[in-house]
């Protein structure tokens, strides 16, 4: 059975009517009832739903959308968790238009993070107070309406108040949550970020064999994994061993790449003799002009990838790409969303899935700027979609014509 | 049958009268559009031009040809007719560093997404003007022009709309 889905706002509740996937080039937009009117909100919901600071194509593999909703929404972020639990329940082809038969219904405040958290929002007791047509519509109907808001102290009104508003958990309930997995569970929602299976070796890999970019947080920690003192010992091991390693790497100057006093580096992680990818060699690569050496898959557990800013403190962000299709195989989405100037070493780790069908070329990027990158960096990847491979040098030029120093170099996996 | 007399006293009368037609003012007299108005609305995306304006702009070829001249001079970008080899309507408009592009909705095949692009110019234009050839000028205010690029949603019944997927119309930023 499909579900309706409200957003609730001070002004009262906002129906989502209807999403619609757009054309890729088309900027994700909520248009009001259908008409070609677009809400104030349309650019925050861009960037809500678009890669690398959205979480809707990164949740449903598409970068735009249109959501047409019943009534203004005109500021804030509170939208965000109805807006997504929309999307989720499109994805599967369950979000009931305006007037259709239901036995569900939500109703949701709350901002989302990258993470799927559900972050505060002010002015719960006011969306509540101005939904009680809609309460007793749904009531009348005899539709079950499921109001989800944030958890957190002092954010569900008290007994009396939900008294007041006949909220008496059978037909109309309210629920506080701390992220989103309460409604994909009770909605029985394919859930947005499954947790990969350790011994699944697979299941890093998308479909043509190469590493998927968002599995690797989960992922990342794997190879110095164990369980006890000897987990403790390792992960000890290991931050030694990088802060040594990085160390090396700058008084040696392996990574030599100089530009604005910033420099990128990557070393790999091999298997160690006696502890495998438990506790890996950290070898620093060389830089040879334009690129580093490749490295060998055979033995390899993962690369770990360094920008060192030995400069003033900048806005900066990484990303790593597949030559033959621009397919990313990392991004720094956290500097992005929460932009801060930074200096010193930053480093990455991409852990590499255990069976690679191919070679891999790529090319690691590393901007630096006076202002916030995200607002480049989405335009660069808007320019990046399409059937062709993006064109690297028209990308480079135009970050450049922005003042962003932009550093690049060429490594290979080979197998 | 008249006499040559009384037939032309008849012309004469009949001259007179529109002439005192002409020269006398009534409400269906247009008025006239000041320069100031004008400047205004090709430079001031929140001015609200008058019905006179309006009115002018549909049907006196002076006040178009000054309108023209005025954005001639102070354009971002022109982006002339589109080339003699294009057939069927216009999807897409480059020239002046700005990319014009039209893209159906696929949630509504009657609304058509603008996007305007600027490709390698740093300018943010708040105006967009069309002129049919040897017709009206249109004009749209683009009022989130942000980070090189815009979109406006349209219908596709919507007079700037169809002025620019006509081959033979010029484009004027501003």
């Amino acid at each position: 059975m499909n579900v309706r889905i409200f957003i609730a706002t001070t002004e009262g509740p906002v129906e989502v009517q209807r999403i619609t996937k757009e054309d890729p080039d088309v900027r994700s937009v909520i248009c009001l009832d259908g008409t070609a009117k677009a809400l104030p909100i349309a650019r925050a919901y861009d960037a809500f739903v678009k890669e690398p600071t959205g979480v809707v194509e990164r949740s449903y593999k598409h970068p735009s959308f249109r959501m047409d909703v019943s009534a203004p929404i005109t500021d804030g972020e509170s939208w965000q968790l109805g807006a997504f639990c929309a999307h989720a329940f499109f994805a599967e082809d369950r979000l009931a238009a305006p007037g259709e038969k239901v036995d569900n219904a939500l109703w949701l405040t709350g901002e989302l993070d990258r993470d799927l958290n559900v972050r505060p929002v002010d002015h719960i007791k006011e969306k509540l107070i101005a939904s009680q047509d809609l309460f007793a519509q749904m009531r009348a109907e005899d539709i079950r309406l499921f109001c989800f808001i944030p958890g957190g102290a002092g954010l569900v009104p008290e007994d009396e108040f939900l008294e007041e508003m006949t909220i008496d958990g059978d037909l109309l309930r309210l629920e506080s949550i701390v992220d989103i997995q309460r409604i994909i569970r009770r909605f029985d929602l394919k859930d947005p970020y499954p947790v990969v299976e350790e011994d699944e070796d697979d299941d890093d890999l998308d479909e043509d064999g190469v590493i998927d970019l968002y599995k690797q947080r989960e992922k990342d920690a794997e190879p110095i994994k164990d369980n006890g003192l000897f987990k403790s010992l390792a992960v000890g091991a290991c931050i030694v061993a990088m802060v040594v390693g990085l160390y090396l790497q700058f008084e040696d100057n392996i990574m030599a790449l100089r530009a604005n006093g910033l420099k990128i580096g990557i070393s790999e992680l091999r298997a160690n003799a006696d502890e495998g990818c438990e506790k890996p060699d950290k070898i620093p690569l060389v830089r040879d002009g334009a690129a580093f050496p490749s490295s060998k898959l055979d033995g390899l557990c993962a690369l770990e990838i360094t920008l060192n800013n030995m400069a003033t403190p900048t806005y900066m962000w990484a990303f790593a790409q597949r030559i033959e299709d621009g397919h990313f195989l990392l991004a720094d989405r956290e500097s992005l969303l929460e932009p801060k100037r930074q200096k010193g070493l930053i480093g990455w780790r991409i852990t590499l899935p255990k069976r690679l069908s191919k070679s891999i070329d790529y090319r690691l990027v590393a901007l630096a700027s006076d202002k916030p990158l995200a607002d480049a960096v989405n335009r660069m990847l808007r320019s990046s979609f399409g059937e062709d491979t993006p064109d690297w040098q028209k990308i480079k030029a135009r970050l450049e014509e922005e003042d962003i120093t932009v550093l690049s170099a060429l490594h290979s996996l080979e197998k | 049958m008249s006499s040559p007399s009384t037939k032309d006293a008849e012309t004469i009368f009949q001259a007179l009268d529109q002439l005192d037609h002409l020269l006398s003012a009534t409400d269906e007299t247009p008025q006239k559009v000041g320069f100031n108005e004008l400047f205004s609305y090709a430079h001031n995306p929140k001015h609200v031009p008058s019905p006179a304006l309006n009115n002018a702009l549909m049907n006196d070829l002076s006040v178009r040809r000054d309108l023209k001249r005025l954005l001639s001079k102070q354009a971002l970008a022109h982006l002339p007719r589109a080339a003699a080899a294009s057939t069927g309507d216009i999807v897409e408009r480059e020239a002046d560093g700005f990319r014009l592009t039209l893209k159906v909705s696929k949630a509504d095949e009657t609304q058509i997404y603008l996007l305007i692009e600027a490709i390698d110019r740093s300018e943010s234009p708040s105006l967009v003007f069309v002129q049919e050839e040897d017709g009206p000028i249109y004009r749209l205010v683009i009022d989130d022009f942000y980070d090189g690029e815009a979109q406006i949603l349209l219908q596709s019944d919507n007079e700037v709309l169809k002025a620019l997927r006509k081959a033979k119309s010029e484009v004027i930023l501003r």
